[in-house]
């Protein structure tokens, strides 16, 4: 689900927060850190894009499921 | 109507007497307002329908088997107020009072006295204990609702008011959150029924990652679908959490138990079914600007210490300069004792020579 993918992400971010923050890295591998943080931000965000806002009615009809979108 | 209008039509259509509706409503009331009877009445009963106003007025039914009367308490101490509860019996002591208004009777109590649960609340207690006995409102068995949910899917009926009131909650938080109803009746004999299959739906045929099941208030009978056993089993069955809706503040059914988080009106499910979108994007910012200042910080410290192994070099430089200086010094200081030392013999030699020479 892509709610625990989001979760998943955000403790990855913190974790790098933390890791940059003791300060015992190298830069490089902090630039390295900073760049994935931000790719996981960006997916996050992408995450949270997802869907349209629809409302759709559903119902079987034979065998078959039907989706009609539904205006409130 | 004006009296001209109803002369007209006594003559037309030759009656004695044409009524209009206030007139009608006049003298129905003013007839039970003469009878003795009526004028302080015993009435045993079940409560029903029971709403409070915000002035605290408390309208309800009184029912039995096969009938109903409505009553109204405008003013009555806390503790008879207390007696009055959607499917408990009680007695009542008051008046019966023609409302012109709706033209209907109506029972104006003095004092109500508790009698005992009525029948469908026993039949509604046996079963809440039986299920509770069976473990299924058992907060360790109830699951976690996502937190970010993709598909939502809602058991109501597709034109009330309580689905656009679930629907509005939901994208009030998250507008681009995709809504899938599925349509039941949610009173009536095929209710019980319809909601069960819903869960079905949503759990084999067509799965989402939360169900919300929800309907406006409604009489303790208007809502007895959501008392069925049959949807208390489907509800603890069901592999998706549940959320329920159903009712007003007042109303818990045997569903709401049975679900994984019982809230008290549909938009309140809606709500609790869906994050803050805008909360989110700005914990999302928050967590930017904490990358962000953690690298500037590491390059500061990573720059501070350059510059101090810089400086731990050039002194180390400055040292050794000094050191080998100092050496330079030292062996100019040995060369040069050593040098006395050879100009010295040389002078004795010379000195020895010369006395060899004189003498």
């Amino acid at each position: 689900m892509s709610g625990d993918r989001y979760k998943e992400n955000e403790a990855r971010i913190e974790e790098i927060i933390r890791t940059i923050n003791i300060g015992i890295i190298t830069q490089e591998a902090a630039n390295k850190l900073r760049f994935e943080a931000e790719r996981l931000l960006v997916e996050n965000r992408k995450i949270l894009e997802k869907g349209e806002g629809q409302v759709f009615l559903v119902s079987i009809q034979g065998k078959k499921v039907v989706e009609k979108e539904l205006v409130l | 109507m004006n009296e001209e209008k109803l002369n007209t039509l006594k003559e037309k259509h030759s009656i004695s007497d044409v009524h209009s509706v206030s007139s009608l409503n006049d003298y129905l009331y003013n007839k039970f307002q003469s009878d003795p009877t009526l004028e302080t009445i015993h009435l045993l009963g079940e409560v029903s329908n029971l709403s409070v106003t915000s002035k605290n007025y408390m309208y309800f039914d009184m029912k039995d088997k096969n009938s109903k009367i409505s009553c109204v308490v405008f003013k009555m101490p806390l503790k008879q107020r207390e007696l009055v509860e959607n499917g408990k019996e009680i007695l009542i002591h008051g008046k019966v009072d023609y409302y012109r208004g709706q033209g209907r009777a109506q029972i104006m109590p003095f004092n109500i006295l508790p009698v005992g649960e009525g029948i469908l609340a026993t039949k509604l207690r046996t079963l809440k204990e039986k299920l509770k006995d069976e473990g299924l409102f058992d907060e360790s068995k109830k699951k976690k609702i996502p937190f970010l949910p993709n598909k939502i899917g809602i058991i109501t009926s597709k034109g009330s008011d309580a689905l656009k009131d679930m629907v509005n909650s939901i994208h009030g938080k998250f507008s681009n959150m995709d809504i899938y109803v599925y349509h039941s009746a949610v009173q009536g004999d095929e209710s019980a029924h319809q909601l069960c299959e819903g869960i079905e739906f949503f759990n084999v045929i067509h799965p989402v990652d939360v169900i919300i099941m929800g309907r406006g208030g409604g009489s303790l009978e208007d809502l007895m679908s959501f008392n069925d056993e049959s949807v208390a089993r489907a509800i603890y069955g069901s592999a998706i959490p549940v959320i329920t809706g159903i009712g007003h503040r007042e109303d818990v059914s045997i569903a709401d138990y049975t679900a994984d988080i019982h809230e008290i009106t549909p938009t309140a499910a809606g709500k609790v079914a869906v994050p803050d979108k805008l909360e989110i994007i700005s914990q999302s910012e928050k967590f930017k600007y904490q990358v962000d200042a953690a690298y500037r910080k590491l390059v500061k410290i990573k720059d501070k210490e350059k510059e101090i192994k810089k400086k731990q070099t050039e002194i180390k430089m400055k040292d050794k300069e000094i050191i080998s200086h100092a050496m330079v010094i030292e062996q100019e200081k040995k060369m040069s004792i050593w040098y006395k030392i050879v100009i010295l013999i040389l002078l004795m030699i010379i000195l020895g020579l010369i006395g060899t020479v004189i003498f």
